[in-house]
């Protein structure tokens, strides 16, 4: 089977401008064509890509069935397919691990895509839903599962939409293979975790819990549950489609493939497509976020993630061996460009703020010491702190990390500690109560949490 | 006088042993919705609170057996045990009888709580508010000293008092951190911007 | 009393945990409180000698939160030479 057309000018990208609810599809001829795997053939807002057109690219997956297929998770493996949802881990260990769990088991789509900046998720969902249906469907085969349920943000309607069209045209055209349906989460940042999808799953809040047991043990209704980012499933069908060789054309020997990334800069919101290994310079140039003033700085994995000074970011391949040596690593694909006027602390406390409002507070040191970070960075963000207060925030950022039930606290503490380091200039400034002129205009959209946990 | 004695015993050990029971549950009370505040105190209140239970237990023992033993109103083993087989207030005694298996059931699964599922301990542990109310009602209706003022007053004013704090603590679901040095305290004042 | 041969960790289910603070009161060698009052604790192995006083503090905790957990390099030993992990008097799995 011939991969369909993988480099077609400007379809590797789709850009929106920072106009709330127009979506404005761009065809830069003008940029450099990136690869075009999962952006290949791109239907364009509003047009549809039919099953049968799907089925024309990739063919049918085979249904699941009782025994597991370890021919496809040996050939995840030699692909070296790491997860697309930040964590980076082995996607064959993963489907290994949960096809050597006992009785049936469950595969969970997560298009949940929590994280405010990111929106590659929500992207492939609404254009490429069939690409992450059969990466389900195909998950389902490889660990023997006899149920697939996509979880998607409540929020998120056009990409839960085209899902539900999606299943609506196979159900029509096709036997079903298998019981799938669509979940629709609640709005919170940690529902998208692992343990807390598994335990909203099951009937209780979005909140996570105490593993072990690992939800590849012990998940949906007490089977062994794969939870793999939708990103992760459709790199799984080209896979499967294609080949391991072919997969490992793009990329790094440790990290094959392409990947999604989200930047957000002053030029918009915009996702692309590109190999990983690629320096962070030519995925941010692609974006337009580097025409101007050369920005200060960039968040690197998101909220989740860690301050990279700029021109250190564009030197430094877009990948977790490639980011390593700053302090960073790619997390979700996701690179927020800090304007040079901003102010990186400014933007770090608010972000606090955000972290201690999602917070599930249920661990004693998330719940209270997320607040507390979040003040006092405020404070130093006005001015108005003094050195013992930088001093007690890293003692605090000491003792709250790795004391929670989930990672959420360590993000927190995670950027906070890459903000005083990359931004250790402006920290001696407002200590000494001259706070940077960007300290008083926020830059970057940091959504207010809400309320819902079911 | 002897039949007296034993007689002023099973009232005396009654009232005694409502009034360790209302403690414990007060003292578990101020356990678990951190009133006291105070750094050191918490393992003494949890020591505390296991040993007035303890104690209830025992002095319910003394009760019984004196009420038993106590010859002016008859009863045997099986009316302090089954209720509604004896001739004496049987309703006022039925709810005591409860209260006694209640507080069995309390006090062998905190014994055992190191090998029972997490949840099982809990749930059984909450069944101290029905035993107090349980004693508060056998009190009211059985004791001897019912109708003097002091007992109704004294009684229905603790209870009254654990209810209170019973809501309180229903009320407070949410994290209260128990205690704060200074900079945890004053973090808590402050509200991020 | 079961013989132990695994060194033991002491941990914390934060979920549990309450910040009733018993556990540092009864333990203050080796659990600390942090500024909002829950617990620190030591992430080595325990000592021989503080083993009573950690198993008084384990089964004192009034959220059940603290447990004994084999220690990570005790349970590679033992899945080495196939023997069942530590799994004594007061060690809870959740």
């Amino acid at each position: 089977m011939t991969p369909a057309a993988t480099s077609l000018p400007g379809t590797s990208m789709e850009r929106r401008r920072r106009q709330p609810g127009r979506l404005v599809d761009e065809a830069a001829a003008s940029l450099e064509p990136g690869p075009a795997r999962l952006f290949a053939d791109l239907p364009a807002v509003g047009e549809w890509r039919s099953l049968a057109h799907h089925r024309s690219l990739y063919g049918m997956p085979p249904a699941p069935g009782l025994r597991r297929n370890a021919r496809l998770i040996e050939l995840v493996g030699r692909a070296g397919l790491r997860g697309r949802g930040g964590g980076g881990f082995p996607t064959a260990r993963k489907l290994q691990a949960v096809a050597d769990g006992p009785g049936r088991r469950v595969v969970v789509a997560n298009a949940t895509e929590g994280e405010p900046a990111s929106r590659k998720d929500e992207l492939l969902a609404t254009r490429q839903p069939h690409l992450v249906l059969d990466g389900a469907l195909l998950a389902a085969h490889a660990v023997a599962a006899e149920e697939v349920i996509v979880c998607v943000d409540r929020r998120h309607r056009a990409a839960a939409a085209a899902l539900q069209r999606a299943l609506a045209e196979r159900t029509e055209q096709e036997a079903a293979s298998c019981d799938v349906r669509i979940a629709l989460t609640p709005p919170r940042y940690v529902a998208g975790e692992e343990t807390a999808l598994v335990q909203w799953l099951n009937g209780g809040p979005a909140k996570p819990t105490t593993a072990p047991p690992r939800p590849s043990e012990r998940g949906v209704g007490r089977r062994p549950t794969l939870v793999q980012n939708v990103e992760t499933l459709a790199h799984l069908t080209q896979i499967a489609a294609f080949g391991d060789a072919w997969f490992r054309r793009l990329g790094t020997a440790e990290e094959p493939g392409t990947a999604l990334f989200t930047v957000t800069s002053d030029a918009g919101s915009t996702v692309l497509e590109a190999a990983l290994g690629t320096p962070g310079g030519a995925v941010l140039g692609s974006a337009g976020a580097l025409s101007g003033r050369m920005p200060r700085a960039v968040l690197v994995g998101g909220y989740f993630g860690t301050w990279v000074p700029a021109d250190d970011l564009a030197r430094s391949p877009l990948s977790r061996a490639g980011l390593a040596p700053v302090g960073a690593s790619p997390g979700a694909g996701i690179l927020v460009v800090l304007p040079e006027a901003a102010c990186g602390l400014l933007e770090t406390a608010r972000i606090l703020r955000w972290y201690a409002g999602e917070s599930a507070g249920q661990c004693g040191p998330c719940a209270f010491g997320l607040p507390a970070l979040a003040a006092t960075a405020a404070e130093l963000a006005s001015g108005g702190a003094r050195p013992d207060d930088v001093a007690r925030l890293r003692c605090w950022a000491g003792d709250i990390e790795g004391r929670g039930a989930c990672r959420h606290p360590d993000g927190a503490v995670r950027l906070l500690r890459s903000s005083l380091r990359v931004f250790a200039d402006d920290v001696e400034a407002h200590l000494a109560g001259r706070p940077c002129e960007g300290s008083h205009r926020p830059t970057l959209s940091v959504p207010a949490p809400s309320k819902e946990w079911r | 006088m002897d039949s007296k004695l034993i007689w002023y015993t099973a009232r005396a050990s009654g009232l005694v042993t409502w009034a360790l029971l209302a403690a414990s549950v007060l003292w578990g009370l101020a356990l678990s919705s951190r009133l006291l505040r105070n750094r050191p105190r918490q393992a003494w209140l949890l020591d505390l609170h296991r040993f007035l239970a303890a104690a209830a237990v025992a002095f319910l023992a003394i009760h019984v057996t004196s009420i038993v033993l106590d010859t002016y109103v008859h009863f045997g083993v099986v009316e302090v045990l089954v209720p509604f087989t004896g001739s004496w207030h049987p309703g006022a005694v039925a709810w005591g009888i409860a209260g006694l298996y209640l507080l069995l059931a309390l006090e062998i699964t905190s014994l055992l709580r190191a090998r029972l599922p997490k949840r099982v301990w809990r749930s059984s542990h909450f069944l101290g508010f029905p035993l107090f109310a349980v004693a508060t009602v056998h009190g009211l209706t059985a004791g001897t000293d019912r109708h003097t003022l002091a007992m109704q007053a004294g009684l229905i004013g603790v209870a009254a008092l654990i209810t209170l704090l019973t809501a309180y603590r229903a009320v407070i679901s949410g994290r209260r951190p128990l205690v704060a040095t200074p900079q945890g305290a004053r973090s808590l004042e402050r509200k991020p911007a | 009393m079961r013989e132990r041969r695994h060194p033991l960790v002491l941990s914390v289910d934060a979920i549990a945990c309450d910040g009733h603070g018993v556990c540092a009161e009864l333990l203050p060698e080796w659990i600390r409180l942090d500024d909002w009052g829950y617990p620190i604790v030591n992430p080595a192995a325990v000592p021989p000698e503080l083993l009573d006083r950690a198993r008084w503090a384990v089964s004192n905790c009034p959220a059940l939160a603290l447990s004994f957990r084999p220690a990570p390099s005790a349970i590679a030993a033992a899945a080495a030479s196939a023997q069942r992990p530590f799994s004594g008097l007061a060690s809870r799995t959740p």
